[in-house]
This record gives C-alpha cells, structure tokens and sequence, in this order.
C-alpha cells in the first residue's frame, strides 16, 4: 500500500512521450510485413490496393519453401530435444553435483553466446565442409544446439536455483534414492522451465540466421536461408507471407510457453531471465 | 554462488565428482567436437592456409582497407550502442514505473520484435526503404520528392535497422536493474526534498548503471559481430567485419585471411568481455 | 556492544520547534476498498502520536497522506496551519524514517545524511559538518565514510533517523521503524527514539501494528480499523477505558464474557447475566438498557481468584491449566461459558493454585468495560 503512492510513480510527460516514440519505432516497422503479405501486387505495396492471399497460396504451392520450411521444423525440434537432453544433466552437475572445473565448463557452455556468431559460423563452415555435413540433418542439429544450448543451461540453472534444496533431502529421508528423489521430485518441479526453455530454443533454432546462412547447401536450405536468398535477389512478397507465418508461430509458441509457466505452480518468473538469455543466444 | 556451491558440498545426497562429470560429459562431448573443433580449426587456418606463418595476420592487419572496415565495425557499433541506450533507457524507465496492463502493454510492444527473427525485421527495413519501398511511395505522393531516394545500403540505414534489432536488448537490461530499485528510495528522495529530476539524477540514474553497463557491453558485442542486417541492407561501402568474413569464407574461398580476421574479431570481443565483464561481474547476475 | 547501542542517542543538538497536524475529514478509495473513511485529528505540537491498527487498517495511508505520498479524494491536511493538502512530498519539509529505512545505497553515510541539506542548497562543507554532527547525535560519530551495507541493521535506523531530523522538520513521520529489528534491539530503540523525541522537541506520528511499541513509546494513540479513527487517547486510557470490543482486544490482551444486561449488583454496579446463571459487575461504555445483549472485557491481570467454591450467583469455576511465564502464571480457569477465563498472577506472590481447584472469580467492576453486543 505504502508503495502506491501515485505522485511518486507518475512519470513525466517527456519520458512519455519518448517513451511512446520508441515504441512506434519498435513495432512499427516489425509489424509492417503483415499488411504487406496480404497485396495482390508483384510489388510490395502498403497499404495495398487489393487485399488477397495470393502470396501465401504461392508459399504453399512451392516445391522448394516447403522443403525449407520441413527442414527448418526438423532442425528446430532435433536440436531442441538434443540441447535439452545435454543441458538437463549438466544443469545438475553443476547446481547438485561436486565439479572439477566448474568454471572452465560454464565458461564453455555460455560461450557460444557470447562469441560472435559469424566466428562461430565461419568455422563451422570450414570443418562441416571437410566433414560433409554441410547442407545435412545432423549438421543444422548439431550446430542449432550448441547455439540454443547456453540459454536453455541459464534458463534451468535459475529454475533449479530457486527449487528447495532440503525438497530432495526429504524425498532421501522418506527413502527415496539420487535417482527416483530426482524423477519424482525435482524433475516434475522444473518441467514448466523445461517446456518453457524448449519452447524459446525452438523459436531461436528456427529464427537462427547466419549460422544456417553459411551450413546450407543448394539442395537444403532452412526456411531463413531461403527468406535470405529471397530477399537478396529479388523481393518478392511470398517472404512477406512467411514473415506473417513466423511471427505468428513464434508469438503463439511463446504464448503457449507463458501459459505453461504461468499454470506451474512456482514457475520461475521469466520476463528478465528468458529475454535475457535469449538475447544473446540470438546474437547475429 | 559461493554459497551454493557450499551448499552442494555440503549435501549428501549431491552427486560426487565421478557423477558430476559422468553428468557433464554429453555436453561436453558435444561442444568438443562440433564447437571447440571448428573453432581451433579457424584458428589452425589462419596460420596454415595457405602456407605456415603469421601471413594472413600480416594482411588482415597491414591492409589499410581492413583495418578501415575494422574501425567502421567498431564506429558503427559504438553509435548503434548510444542509439541503443538514448532509446531505450525512457522505455525502461516508464516500463519500471507504471504497472498492471500498462507495463503488460509495453512489455508486448518490446517482446514482440525480440521474438521475430532478425531476418523478418530486416526485411521489413527493406520493405520500408527500398526504391519503390513505403518510404519513397509515401513521400512521391505528397509530393515532397519527385525522385525516390537512396534509402538503402547506405551506412545510416545499417545503422538505424541495427538499433531497432538490438533496441529491446538494451531495454530489457536496463529494465531488469531498475525493477529491482525499493520504491522506498525515490520516495525517501522526495521527501528529503528532491524533485523529480534531483530524484532520478542523485537516485535513479546511479542505482541504474548496472544494468546500463551490461545493456551496453550486450548490444556493441553484439553489434560487432552482427551479421544478417550488415548483409542486407548494407552495400559495399558499408562492409563490416562480419560481412568481410562471409565473403572470404564463400566468394573469395581465402579461409586463411577469413581465419585471421575471425580471430582479430574474437580477440576484440573477448577483450571487452574480459575488462568489462569482470567489472560488471555478470556471473552473478539472475543465475 | 549492548552499551555502546544504549549510550548511542546521547548527544546534545539543537532542539527543534515541533510542528502542529491536522486531518480533517480524511477519505480514500481504493477500488472498493476504504482506506480511509472520514478521519480526523489532530496533533499538538512536540507530541508522539502513535497511529496503531492491523494491516489494512488504514494506518499507512494515512501516514502517506501526510508526507505527500498519498493525495486524500476529500479532506484536508494542514501542519502549523498551512494546507498541504496537495503539495508535493518534496516542498513539505517533513521528516520521515522508512520500514526499510530506504538508505541510499551507493551514498556514504555522510551522503546520505548530508542528501537533504543538498537539496535545500547548503553548500559541501557545511552539509559534510552538519551530517556528521548528526551522526554524532545517533551515536555513529566517525562512520560518515562508511556505506549503509556495512552497517546493521540497528545502525542502518540510526542513520535513517538522522537523515530525517538533520534539516530539523517541524514533524517527524515513522512508518513501523522498528519492524525490522530483532526483538532485544527493538525493545531498546523504543525508549532512545523516545528519549531523542522530547530532547528534539520534535512532532512525531508513527506508525505501528505493535500495541506494546504504541504503548510504551505514543503520548497518545489513534486506533485504527478498516479506514476508520476508532479511539484517540493517552495509552492508559485506551487501555483502561477502551470504547469497544476492537480497541480491548487488540490493544493488550482481554477476556470477553457474553450475557444480557441485568439490573445492578450488590454495590450498586450494573451486572451482566452469563450464559451459566452467574452475575458479574462492569462499567457500561454507553448506557445499556436492561435485557440487552452485552459483551463483558476484563484483562487478565485484573481478575483475582481465590480457592473455594463461589456463593449461588457468584462467578466460579476450576483451575484448568497453569502455565508458568516467568514474571507472571497464567490461570486457564474454566467458568462454563465456553472458552475458559485467561487469568495472570504474579509468579510467586501468591499461593499456587494446582489443576483442578475451584476457584471463585472476582474483579472490580470498575476494571470491567460492558460493550453493547452488535452484530
């Protein structure tokens, strides 16, 4: 009550003002490509004359956008499960276990979003050429993962940061052993972080850029490559339409991922934590 | 985290070191080979490729036209940051002081570009700015232009695209410090005899500068490195390092010198991390 | 330590001129809720007025209406007779020491006390002069360099009650200071907070939802509940003479005894039927008609049992639990009327009496208050 205080929380008009300035300029040019993907023209028109859905009737007609967009929901659920499955035993290793090296390893994992990702691309680049992985399944996976594998260790190191540890303690005193005092008591409590961070890993792997940028080859390409192409030769409003595709997708993933946490008793609050993380975990 | 890790020892129903590292090994496995790998070997490259020695450092760095494109990544990426931070920090500051479906709103207007790829929202640059983009139809029809302008590849829409991308980064961090700052602090301010302003300057603004450092070493590291919004919408005038790289690894194929610039602009990234990370000590922060 | 806390607000400063308070009509909505529901009051010059209630009472509120947190949608706010209704926290020169003390964090003590003086425009010198005097006066003389995390939390108040007298305001506003310390050190601020008030001179209204704190510390008390100003008085009025059941219970422990009002007894005091056919004495708050539900409270240092079986109409009952506290025992003695009689003796003045005894029940009427039973 006492922080209600109304005099004290009222902001002044010009940090308003710029306030609301800013945000135009957030959304505004994001939310752009909506109207423009519904334009009957072979040019990009807003607002546009005719309003159609020619354009994501082409999107679904062609051969090669739809072996892009298959491929790029291969990749995003293969690396998921992939990073999910390595992080959740890593996760415990360092917040339950006794690590030699502890620093080194977390130094590691957070590293690649920290480094830049074209480095990381380039050299990818250079030794899945020598290995023969580029433009191949497990090539995207393995790559996908490393990139969304530090923002799903952040996201289940703070989920298992704030669990009780005195919770397993009782399940050991109840007689339960490391293992079934983890399968039945820890596990459950992280699940809403857990689907929540495979939800984000999800949309990372799929908005990933550069990275697939330089591991497609002619003949596979993820759906970000192929939007890159695109745009680059010639700007055809079908990428307007797989555009309005993703952001909605993802908006109603990450949706989705809220309303899991948010029926999670306990659930980690994920407004600083994920953005944050994902930040850089998506860094160019 | 000291404490943590006290407690973890402490637990006799942890797991020892034998487990710890069985428990570490998939992901380390899976770093070695497809993380650490590629990146000694862009390493092993700019000193093998094509011949032995320090050649491809000697060009990445003796080239005048390198260390331009060099200091332009780093230019670009210091106005970029400012953008960020001039733009971003009112967001901040209203988004910590309203509340309910107010912050809700601006919440939604901050997370909504942060989740569409960066593809998308450089695409919608181009939509906007192009020759017959929504910029120039806009201004033909009112007539305040009877050419359509330039809008692209320029160095200013590299600029402006790249702040927008990395805007809500910058917000959020910031964000985070401010939502943590007692309410009972500007209100003690107030009642000393601060006004607005001397509240936000003596107050607020300190209190904040954490989250405006890490806001701010995110965004430039970031920005160094960036990649997809450079490759569209810049031209060749507005080649950055990232951009430099790309094309030495797929056009030119000379992966020796696209070795050695990876490692000059890793050297430069890791070197920030280094001074400014310890002095933030990110480590600490929301883990 | 301990007489180093205790000497702690020794020193000697200037006193200040206390300033008056008014609240006229008080109101506030929030939603549906009334926050405040028409108070008014007034405080004298160098008075303490404790503002005392349970959460939700309206107490807090009405301590943020006074320093300018909180804009009242009816009402008026006047101190030394100016309306500072609507004025700004900033321009109405108050004092206040926070629950959590809102020390600034990146500030060095001398910062922080020195805070206020800056914004009035007393320059560097005299500022770092003046907070440390002040430091001084709290006892944390030589500590202007220091930050408030290297402090404790007893220190950290000091320093927050230094900060909010340094540029000497008329009224000194305190929102539950002592609820963060622990129970040795709280009892102990009480009277140095106390003491350091009447040598200032200084206006206090302070904010508690601790009866003791209101106690031991208010010159008057202002009782609190769902947004309304239930009783103002000196504590032992309050305590003695509360004006209904909510003020009994909550300021001091109380037993409540139902029953219809009966005529008067033997000496003439009126006398309350219970449930069990007994008859017992009290002064009525209000005057009560004859047959009316009533709702009897007597404290329970104020009832005295003695061994034996009670007289046909008198209260009787047996001793159904003794529990040893220390300085006092309290009595469980059941009476028949459901929840049994809390009774607190002395330890040791006078003769046990073991389980099971029958006790009679006896108090003077004069201690007992009989409040209309409504709702």
């Amino acid at each position: 009550m006492a922080g209600s205080g109304k005099s004290v929380g009222a902001t002044t008009w010009p940090v308003t003002l710029a306030t609301v300035i800013v945000l135009i300029f957030l959304l505004l040019p994001t939310l752009i490509v909506i109207p423009v993907s519904f334009g009957s023209e072979k040019y990009l028109q807003f607002p546009p004359r005719e309003w159609s859905i020619v354009w994501y009737k082409a999107f679904f007609a062609d051969a090669e956008w739809l072996a892009a967009a298959r491929l790029s929901i291969a990749v995003a659920s293969l690396s998921t499960v992939l990073a999910t499955l390595v992080a959740i035993p890593a996760t415990l290793a360092f917040s339950r276990g006794r690590l030699v090296g502890q620093g080194v390893a977390r130094s590691l994992i957070l590293a690649p979003m920290i480094l830049p990702h074209i480095v990381v691309a380039v050299g990818m680049y250079i030794a899945f050429s020598r290995w023969n992985l580029i433009g191949t399944l497990p090539g995207f996976v393995a790559a996908h993962a490393i990139l969304t594998l530090p923002f799903l260790f952040l996201t289940l190191t703070a989920a298992i940061s704030k669990l009780d540890p005195s919770l397993e303690l009782a399940a050991a005193s109840l007689g339960a052993s490391r293992f079934s005092a983890f399968r039945h008591v820890t596990l459950p409590l992280l699940m809403p972080a857990i689907a929540g961070g495979m939800a984000f890993a999800f949309i990372t792997s799929l908005d990933e850029a550069t990275v697939s940028n330089f591991l497609s080859s002619s003949a596979s390409k993820t759906l970000m490559k192929k939007m890159f192409e695109d745009i680059d030769f010639d700007v055809s409003p079908i990428v307007a339409a797989v555009s309005t595709l993703i952001i909605v997708g993802s908006l109603l993933l990450v949706a989705a991922a809220q309303l899991v946490r948010r029926l999670a008793v306990r659930a980690p609050r994920p407004a600083a934590t994920l953005p944050a993380a994902r930040t850089q975990a998506k860094a160019a | 985290m000291a404490a943590a890790t006290a407690n973890a020892a402490a637990n006799p129903r942890g797991f020892g070191p034998r487990a710890s590292l069985v428990l570490i090994l998939p992901v380390m496995l899976l770093l070695a080979v497809f993380f650490v790998l590629p990146l000694t070997g862009l390493l092993d490259q700019s000193f093998r490729s094509p011949d032995l020695g320090i050649a491809n450092y000697v060009r990445a760095l003796g080239s005048d036209l390198y260390m331009k494109i060099l200091l332009r990544t780093v230019w670009l990426s210091v106005i970029v940051t400012a953008l960020t931070l001039v733009l971003g920090y009112p967001v901040a500051l209203t988004m910590s002081r309203v509340s309910g479906r107010m912050q809700l709103a601006i919440a939604v207007c901050v997370l909504i570009p942060l989740w569409t790829s960066v593809l998308v929202r450089s695409y919608a640059w181009i939509v906007l700015l192009q020759r017959r983009g929504i910029v120039n139809e806009f201004l033909l029809q009112t007539g305040l232009i009877d050419q359509p302008l330039r809008l692209l590849y320029r160095e200013g829409t590299v600029i402006v695209a790249m702040t927008h991308v990395l805007l809500p980064f910058m917000i959020l961090s910031i964000y985070s410090v401010l939502r943590s700052i007692p309410k009972d602090l500007s209100m003690a301010a107030s009642n000393l005899g601060a006004g607005g302003f001397s509240t936000f300057r003596h107050v607020i603004w300190p209190l904040s500068l954490p989250g405006v450092y890490s806001g701010v070493l995110m965004v430039f590291i970031i920005a160094l490195g960036f990649y997809i919004t450079p490759a569209l919408l810049g031209g060749p005038e507005t080649l950055m390092m990232s951009t430099l790289i790309g094309q030495q690894t797929t056009e030119t194929l000379d992966w020796g010198l696209a070795g050695a610039l990876s490692v000059v602009l890793l050297g430069l990234t890791l070197l920030l991390v280094g001074l400014f990370g310890r002095a933030l000590r990110l480590e600490g922060k929301g883990i | 330590m301990m007489t180093n806390e205790a000497s702690a607000l020794r020193g000697r400063p200037a006193a200040l001129r206390g300033g008056s308070v008014r609240i006229e009509g008080a109101r506030k909505v929030y939603g549906s809720v009334r926050a405040l529901d028409d108070v008014s009051l007034e405080v004298a010059p160098g008075e303490f007025l404790a503002l005392l209630g349970p959460s939700g009472s309206g107490k807090t509120t009405l301590l943020m209406t006074v320093a300018g947190f909180e804009v009242p949608d009816a009402g008026m706010i006047t101190v030394d007779g100016r309306d500072v209704t609507t004025v700004p926290p900033n321009r109405r020169d108050l004092g206040m020491v926070f629950q959590r003390y809102a020390l600034f964090p990146h500030m060095s003590l001398r910062d922080n006390v020195g805070f206020p003086l800056r914004m009035r425009g007393v320059a560097t010198d005299e500022r770092a002069a003046r907070a440390d005097r002040v430091l001084g006066v709290v006892g944390l003389e030589g500590y202007g360099d220091r930050l408030p995390s290297q402090l404790s939390g007893g220190q950290q108040q000091r320093v927050a009650l230094a900060r909010a007298i340094v540029y000497e305001p008329p009224v000194l506003l305190m929102d539950e200071p002592l609820s963060a310390l622990d129970k040795n050190l709280r009892e102990q601020m009480r009277l140095e907070i106390k003491h350091l008030q009447k040598r200032l001179g200084v206006t206090v209204i302070f904010v508690t939802h601790d009866q003791e704190e209101a106690l031991v510390m208010a010159d008057r008390i202002a009782v609190l509940d769902k947004g309304r100003l239930v009783q103002i008085g000196a504590p032992r009025e309050l305590y003695e003479k509360p004006c209904n059941p909510f003020v009994a219970g909550f300021l001091g422990e109380t037993n409540f005894l139902t029953g219809t009002v009966a005529g008067r007894d033997a000496a003439g005091a009126p006398a309350l039927a219970l449930q069990n056919g007994a008859s017992v004495a009290g002064s009525p708050a209000v005057p009560l008609d004859e047959g009316a539900r009533a709702l009897l409270s007597i404290r329970p240092e104020q009832i005295t049992l003695q061994a034996g079986p009670a007289a046909a109409g008198a209260l009787g009952g047996r001793v159904a639990e003794v529990i040893y506290a220390g300085a006092s025992t309290i009595y469980l003695v059941d009476v028949g009327t459901g929840a049994p009689l809390n009774v607190r003796r002395p330890s040791g003045a006078e003769e046990t009496l073991g389980e099971g005894t029958p006790v009679r029940v006896t108090w003077r009427a004069s201690d007992a208050r009989i409040f209309p039973a409504e709702a």
